[in-house]
């Protein structure tokens, strides 16, 4: 049998024990040596408090027993994000974990939808979206399993404490035999012939050796950037925000079952409801408002009292050329930073992970599975900018971040994706990378564009028709809702937080 | 400002493809009122030719409504659990259509595979397929779920001129305007093809026009065309009867010679030895005889062939204009996905049916789109050549012409770890490429180290409990008689 792969992790926020904790339950202890380095003295970014449903796969596979989880991590239930003022101020819109009604004859249901929205007993396209009406609602409740009934055409994922989740995994990881070491790197070794990294070197001066170096330091990169100089793809020409100001405040006693994203004059705000707090913050950039200003526009539009101080952080949207390079491989904020305004930090760390499983070295870097595994990160991160920057360009605000973002260019693939829309409301369907088509269809509705046409064929059904369907849907997902239970007292029944 | 939706579209070409293109369409968008006009040419196949098919035929012919009943009793249909490999690579091997084995424990089939040739194991992959070992057998599988296996499906070979005729006739009955003609003349627009002349004095005018004229690309022509000579040196397709075995096979074989390859294709009244070879100035009936005799032992009762240029045109959308078929990528026939770039090629069509006859800009998504399965098609016909071991100056220009991009990384990273990747649209699932780069002598490197999860003892245990299953499931399925008698064959 092959020697055990000495892994080692740089870092220990929520992408280091988030990888620890699955290269323990995924691989045979007799096949890797597991090790995390982090030192107590360096504060973790602790990104990302809301997730996709994605997560729930991810949990499972390590054997995370969901109710555990939520009561250790103060979580609450989370059926998508509500957008406020962004397309124009006074709209709202949101974009569910699922569909908007169902597709006929094989064309989606946006393009019947868009065919008689004039008609007065049509409802908003939202109101066709079971998880939306819970959302709405303050409701939740478990998906179906069956799969014909309207009531499995959604899904779930979690707001939690991102710090208490990557304390649970570590319990998991250190009980899967990862060896933790409390300290600071202070020197990345190399092999002088290859390059490659050999070990790196502690503050008390121990050098701890490995064959696979997975970098989670964060924004400071300190073995994928600085050692071996992996560039940057600066993405700030279509994201323009560059810091953000984040605070707790108390919690809500109706906790909703939904992120916000709030549109300001210069950025915008998030709103994570815990259990046991609120999680807050605002997001601008630094060339359309002053640091002083954004924290004041944070703090007087909390939801609750404030919990302690604002703390800062600075960023640059973009990613590393390669997440992989060497036999280092970069997780985290590390490999790239895309703001939280679609939740999908801790979906990346996620799939960066779930990438190295499946092209798990063995024992050398073939170069082979590193080209496979940046080019599926590369798209994965190169998806996801398309779909944020989407949120910034089609806007009808009057202040000068928005007017800067409605007349900037975008990438060449997300114009194409916004002219086929335009031209015959055409979803992008790809069978790679994050968000599919009904995520697609609640962002450019919600962003206020408008399709001239839709799909030819459907315009084979009578309008009559049509608007009977949908008052059907609609009476189902009234009733569906009625049925489900407060979101606040399942999440009590269900999960409780730990006091 | 728009000029309105796409009222009339009309298909041009002799063969089945033309027959298939208009039927799937007036099927698709008769509800809407689109009409839909044949223009047949007349058509140019090879008069022994065969039309062989990968199991999703079954879907389109759901789509255009042919029943089996019509196609076993009239176009001598023969179905085929796979293709047989024979001196390309070191060993002979079969691919099986179905190429899918259960995981075990969450990992991959192909990992404990790839293990256990590395501990000794010799059992090729194909043992594993129950599309393979059925085909060996001359057993028939027809896709019935159960569980977690799934059953395989078989693929089709059918007579091409006997089917482009009941094509013809399901066209007939669903209403398709047929007009038939030779004389044709494209008469060119501000922005595409405003008419079709068609002799004396008639016009066929369309909103959007379906080239579907093979290698001739009457309407589109041959603008961007890109030559794969390099890939695909031979110079000559040639299509020969040879006398039927009793029962069919229930698998094709291709043989690699010297000069390219033949393939035997079974039908019920016949056998076809279809090919492609390098001929350049010798005398092709003399070349073909002489592969003939030494692979079959006969002498073809009937022998036609064409020049053939591989290639791609590099917008198979373009102004008012569709390729389809060979008007928009030759292949060599080395995997019979000719009819499933067709159906995909339609179904994307339908999905970006224009909204507006005076500008489509649908043509680029659909470009896109399309290119993506004809390039992982194409790939998947190269893995056979550029991993072959002949010897020859034919195998030896393969092997010189550098390896597309995108079947290295293929290549390598099944070599490396036993991945392949799942890059976006695909007409072959993983396992018929692990299946393909396994057959062609891979064997990966390393494999999953989850696989050390399973214990030794249980491996053993589930691939023999694997093996009995593909047993007991092809002792279960019937013979290629007892199937042909069942589905209405003529033998």
């Amino acid at each position: 049998m092959q020697p055990p792969l000495r892994v080692l992790i740089i870092g220990g926020g929520t992408a280091g024990w988030m990888t620890a904790a699955a290269l323990a339950a995924r691989i045979p202890q007799t096949r890797r040596d597991l090790r995390l380095v982090e030192s107590e003295a360096i504060g973790t970014v602790g990104v990302g408090e809301a997730t996709l449903p994605h997560i729930r796969a991810f949990n499972e596979d390590i054997g995370i027993v969901e109710s555990e989880m939520m009561s250790r991590t103060a979580a609450t239930f989370k059926l998508g994000i509500e957008f406020e003022n962004w397309g124009a101020p006074g709209k709202r819109y949101i974009h569910p974990f699922g569909a908007h009604g169902k597709p006929m004859g094989g064309i989606g249901f946006h393009h019947f939808w868009h065919r008689v929205r004039h008609r007065s007993e049509v409802a908003d396209l939202g109101e066709y979206s079971l998880a939306i009406a819970a959302c709405r609602a303050g409701k939740f409740e478990f998906p179906a399993v069956e799969q014909d009934t309207l009531r499995s055409t959604f899904d779930y994922a979690y707001h939690f404490d991102a710090s208490l989740y990557a304390k649970f995994l570590r319990s998991l990881a250190e009980c899967g035999g990862v060896a933790r070491t409390e300290g600071r790197c202070v020197e990345v070794l190399r092999e002088s012939e290859s390059g490659d990294i050999s070990g790196i070197r502690m503050d008390n001066d121990d050098i701890i050796e490995a064959d696979l170096f997975i970098d989670c330091t964060g924004f400071r990169s300190s073995l994928l950037g600085d050692t071996l100089g992996v560039g940057w793809e600066d993405w700030s020409q279509w994201l323009p925000c560059d810091r953000a100001w984040a605070v707790a405040s108390e919690p809500l006693d109706q906790p909703p079952p939904f992120t916000r994203s709030i549109a300001r004059d210069a950025g915008w705000q998030w709103q994570i409801p815990l259990q046991t707090r609120t999680g807050n913050g605002l997001i601008y950039s630094s060339r359309f408002i002053d640091d002083e200003s954004a924290r004041e526009a944070l703090l007087c539009n909390l939801p609750s009292h404030s919990v302690g101080e604002p703390r800062q952080l600075r960023f640059t949207p973009g990613r590393r050329r390669d997440n992989w390079s060497r036999n280092c491989i970069g997780i985290g904020l590390a490999s790239g930073f895309l703001e939280p305004l679609e939740s999908t930090s801790i979906y990346l760390i996620q799939i960066a992970i779930q990438n190295l499983l499946s092209l798990f070295p063995n024992p050398r870097c073939d170069p082979a599975l590193v080209n496979e595994f940046n080019r599926r990160m590369n798209l994965e991160y190169d998806r996801i900018r398309d779909f944020l920057i989407l949120h910034y360009y089609a806007n009808s605000r009057a202040e000068p971040l928005w007017t800067h973002c409605r007349d900037m260019l975008v990438p060449p693939s997300l114009e194409a994706k916004i002219g086929l829309f335009l031209h015959r409301g055409a979803v992008p369907r790809h069978a790679e990378g994050l968000f599919s088509p009904p995520s697609w269809v609640s962002l450019f509705f919600g962003q206020g564009l408008e399709p001239s046409a839709v799909h030819p064929l459907a315009t084979g059904m009578d309008e009559e028709r049509i608007a009977e369907v949908l008052s059907a849907m609609h009476d189902e997902i009234a009733r569906d809702v009625a049925a489900m239970s407060d979101h606040g007292t399942i999440v009590r029944d269900y999960a409780q937080a730990l006091s | 400002m728009t000029a309105g939706p796409v009222r009339r579209t009309v298909v041009v070409g002799g063969d089945h493809v033309a027959a298939i293109c208009a039927l799937a369409l007036k099927r698709a968008l008769d509800p809407i009122g689109v009409e839909v006009v044949l223009v047949r040419t007349p058509n140019n196949r090879m008069a022994a030719e065969v039309c062989a098919t990968l199991p999703g035929v079954a879907n389109l012919h759901r789509l255009i409504g042919l029943r089996d009943k019509a196609v076993y009793g009239l176009c001598q249909a023969v179905p085929v659990m796979g293709r047989e490999f024979d001196g390309w690579s070191e060993k002979p091997f079969l691919l099986g259509y179905d190429a899918f084995q259960p995981a075990i424990n969450d990992v991959d089939f192909i990992q404990f595979w790839s293990a256990a040739r590395h501990k000794g194991l010799d059992v090729p992959l194909e043992y594993f397929s129950p599309g393979a070992v059925a085909a060996r057998q001359g057993k028939i599988g027809q896709g019935e779920k159960e569980g977690r296996w799934r059953r395989p499906l078989s693929g089709l070979h059918v007579d091409a001129a006997a089917y482009a005729s009941l094509l013809w006739e399901g066209c007939r009955k669903a209403g398709v305007e047929i007009i038939e003609t030779n004389a044709l003349k494209v008469v060119q627009g501000r922005s595409g093809i405003a008419s079709l002349a068609l002799a004396p004095d008639r016009q066929v005018v369309a909103d959007l026009y379906v080239d579907a004229t093979g290698s001739e690309r009457r309407l589109i022509g041959h603008f961007g065309f890109e030559k794969w000579r390099a890939w695909f040196p031979s110079d000559i397709r040639f299509s020969a009867s040879l006398s039927a075995p009793s029962p069919p096979p229930a698998y094709s074989r291709f043989v690699a010679v010297e000069d390219g390859w033949i393939g035997l294709l079974p039908l019920q009244d016949r056998l076809v030895a279809i090919g492609h070879l390098r001929a350049r100035d010798r005398d092709v009936y003399a070349l073909v005889r002489h592969y003939l005799v030494q692979i079959s032992g006969q002498e073809p009762a009937t022998l036609e062939w064409r020049e053939f240029a591989p290639g791609r045109l590099a917008h198979s959308w373009r102004g008012n204009v569709v390729a389809m078929g060979d008007s928009a990528v030759c292949l060599e026939q080395l995997a019979p996905a000719e009819l499933q770039l067709v159906q995909i090629a339609l179904s994307t069509l339908v999905a970006f049916w224009p909204v507006d006859s005076d500008a489509m800009p649908e043509a680029r998504a659909f470009n896109a789109a399309f290119e993506e399965h004809l390039f992982q098609v194409r790939d998947f016909q190269l893995a056979h050549f550029t991993r072959s071991t002949r010897a020859g100056d034919y195998w030896e220009s393969v092997r010189a012409a550098p390896v597309p991009g995108s079947l290295a990384h293929r290549q390598q990273l099944f070599a490396a770890r036993g991945v392949v990747p799942v890059t976006g649209e695909h007409s072959f699932g993983p396992g018929d490429w692990s299946a393909v780069l396994a057959g062609t002598g891979i064997v990966p490197a390393h494999s999953d180290p989850a696989t050390n999860r399973t214990s030794e003892s249980e491996q053993i245990e589930k691939f023999q409990h694997l093996l009995k299953l593909v047993a007991s499931e092809v002792r279960s399925m019937p013979t290629m008689s007892e199937f042909l008698v069942r589905t209405g064959g003529t033998r």
